[in-house]
């Protein structure tokens, strides 16, 4: 979706179409769907506090002030809100998950699938358990495969602040698998 | 000099565009081989995971909820500007509690008038919805909850449902309002109170909203601060400038004020004035202005406008004619002393104003 075409929506949308909304929510549920799960590791309460992110977004749709930005930028503020009160009401942070509980050090005599299985289990908890900012920019650059400058755009922060988060997160995943005896090497190798 | 950040940016487009492979970036940069390698790993192998989706029946279950018409409630009827502030005038004329509503404004929880404080709020805040508004007033609601929970920390009763009470404005400031600049500048306050006073940081909750405006909000320098809002409205009522003027004139004139009585009249005598000294001024003087403003903090400053006029001499005997002068106004201050009642009319004032823009135009107290 443009966004000529998504201001028209929201400006449809903030004057009570629903039909408008619909089509901005269809447009960005899914991007705000992964952007949440990898930040809570479970399908269900993604689902929930997606449901959340939407309903909070309908009901304060009509006070949107277009900064420029794309309206994702918005719904990634208000689903990362709703998921540090999702930790505030459970009184559980995604660190009490043990990824190491995970290890593979035997992994090469694993069947693959199992081990690709595992990798990426592991990989997705250890996503989990970076900062926030370092989860974003790894979900944006890597899993939604945005431009470095789209990224600094979405998250309000310039370029550089982004590639020096996108280094110590990689750097922060790769000790985290390393400690848990995960062969990126050899699963690499095995990918390529 | 290329910085392992920018190293690692260079090769992960090469990388994942598939320019070129991993074992070319580290030939390429060798220095750096250990550290690009396992990223390079990790940011491909990350790209290589299937993305976590809602199915479409999941999708469309959302949907429904969402337009379904329980959850259309929220779309109040529009009703104008001018209606709401009818509203607003109809409560304070009903009881008559505009003073006290003023009064309330500076409380803190535990103060008497803090019930009608917050009463106050929740009448402002349900307008301001209806007129579509509510986007400035919990921004307002949030300066509010911070103010207070300074007041209380400087007191040492701060405690963990204040914070809660401010995380939760916050988080409704954050879901009203995209990325307005008034947004980032009530995070950015918050997180240099929280994370400068001690006596916050000994309270529970104060770590979590520290962390949560810092996962969310990039932090600038002071110089990169937003205008002034109403809040820090109130540091400059406490550190007015204050400017030293000097005014020098030259030309001297006097003169004498001689009553003429008349025998009919009971109305006290009119003095006419008259001129006895001659002009013996040759020269036009400049005033001479000398303006430091000093950033002395001073509870009170009275607001001075200046307007600085000379004398023209004159050998006919007529008054001198006011030449207009230069006008200096000093920082605008809204009274000559700050009053505690002060301040809560103002704060009330611009609670009111969030809904009528026109509200109080002109008083002294709702600059």
């Amino acid at each position: 979706m443009n966004r000529v075409e998504e201001k028209r929506l929201i400006q449809a949308a903030s004057k009570g179409d629903s039909q408008a909304f619909a089509a901005l929510y269809r447009a960005n549920v899914q991007a705000i769907y992964r952007y949440i799960y990898y930040r809570v590791s479970d399908a269900h309460v993604a689902e929930d506090l997606t449901a959340d992110v939407f309903t909070k977004a309908l009901k304060a749709i009509r006070t949107y002030k277009d900064s420029g930005k794309p309206l994702i930028a918005w719904l990634y503020r208000i689903a990362h809100a709703r998921v540090v009160d999702h930790y505030r009401k459970t009184e559980r942070r995604p660190d009490q998950v043990d990824i190491e509980k995970l290890s593979v050090s035997e992994s090469a005599d694993m069947d693959n699938r199992l081990l690709r299985q595992q990798t990426a289990k592991a990989l997705r908890l250890a996503i989990s358990q970076l900062t926030a900012d370092q989860q974003q920019v790894i979900i944006l650059r890597f899993i939604e495969d945005k431009r470095l400058e789209e990224v600094a755009q979405l998250m309000g922060k310039n370029v550089n602040a982004i590639k020096a988060l996108q280094h110590r997160a990689l750097r922060s995943l790769a000790s985290r698998l390393e400690r848990a005896g995960f062969k990126i090497d050899e699963f690499i190798a095995g990918l390529l | 000099m290329t910085e392992l950040p920018d190293i690692l940016d260079i090769c992960l487009n090469a990388v994942l565009s598939g320019q070129a492979s991993i074992e070319d970036c580290l030939q390429q940069y060798p220095e750096y081989a250990n550290e690009l390698k396992a990223e390079l790993q990790i940011a491909l192998l990350t790209t290589r995971l299937k993305p976590p989706s809602l199915s479409q029946k999941q999708v469309a279950a959302i949907e429904a909820r969402l337009i379904s018409p329980s959850s259309r409630l929220f779309v109040f009827p529009q009703i104008s500007k001018t209606a709401a502030a009818v509203v607003l005038f109809f409560f304070l004329l009903m009881g008559g509690t505009g003073g006290t509503i003023a009064a309330s404004a500076n409380t803190v929880p535990g103060d008497t008038l803090y019930g009608v404080k917050r009463f106050w709020e929740s009448i402002v805040l349900l307008i301001a919805t209806l007129t579509n508004q509510a986007d400035d007033v919990w921004i307002h609601l949030a300066q509010t909850r911070l103010g207070e929970a300074k007041t209380l920390a400087q007191t040492g009763k701060l405690a963990p449902e204040h914070l809660q009470e401010l995380q939760h404005a916050i988080e409704n400031a954050m879901s009203h309002n995209g990325d307005s600049p008034e947004l980032d500048h009530l995070l950015q306050t918050t997180y240099h109170t929280l994370s400068t006073d001690p006596m916050f940081m000994q309270v529970e909750g104060s770590m979590l909203i520290i962390q949560q405006i810092q996962q969310i909000e990039p932090l600038p320098t002071v110089e990169q601060l937003p205008p002034p809002t109403v809040e820090q409205h109130e540091m400059v009522i406490t550190e007015t400038p204050t400017v030293t003027q000097t005014w020098t004139f030259t030309p001297t004139m006097t003169w004498t004020l001689t009553p003429t009585p008349t025998a009919t009249s009971r109305i006290p005598p009119t003095p006419t004035r008259t001129p006895t000294a001659s002009p013996t001024v040759t020269h036009t003087p400049t005033p001479v202005l000398s303006s430091t403003p000093t950033r002395t903090p001073l509870p009170s400053v009275t607001p001075v406008t200046l307007t600085p006029t000379m004398p023209t001499p004159q050998g006919n005997g007529t008054p001198p004619t006011l030449i207009p002068g230069r006008v200096i106004t000093s920082t605008p201050s809204p009274v000559a002393t700050w009053y505690p009642w002060f301040q809560a009319t103002f704060d009330a004032c611009q609670l009111t104003r969030t809904v009528d823009p026109n509200y109080g135009i002109g008083s002294p107290y709702c600059p």
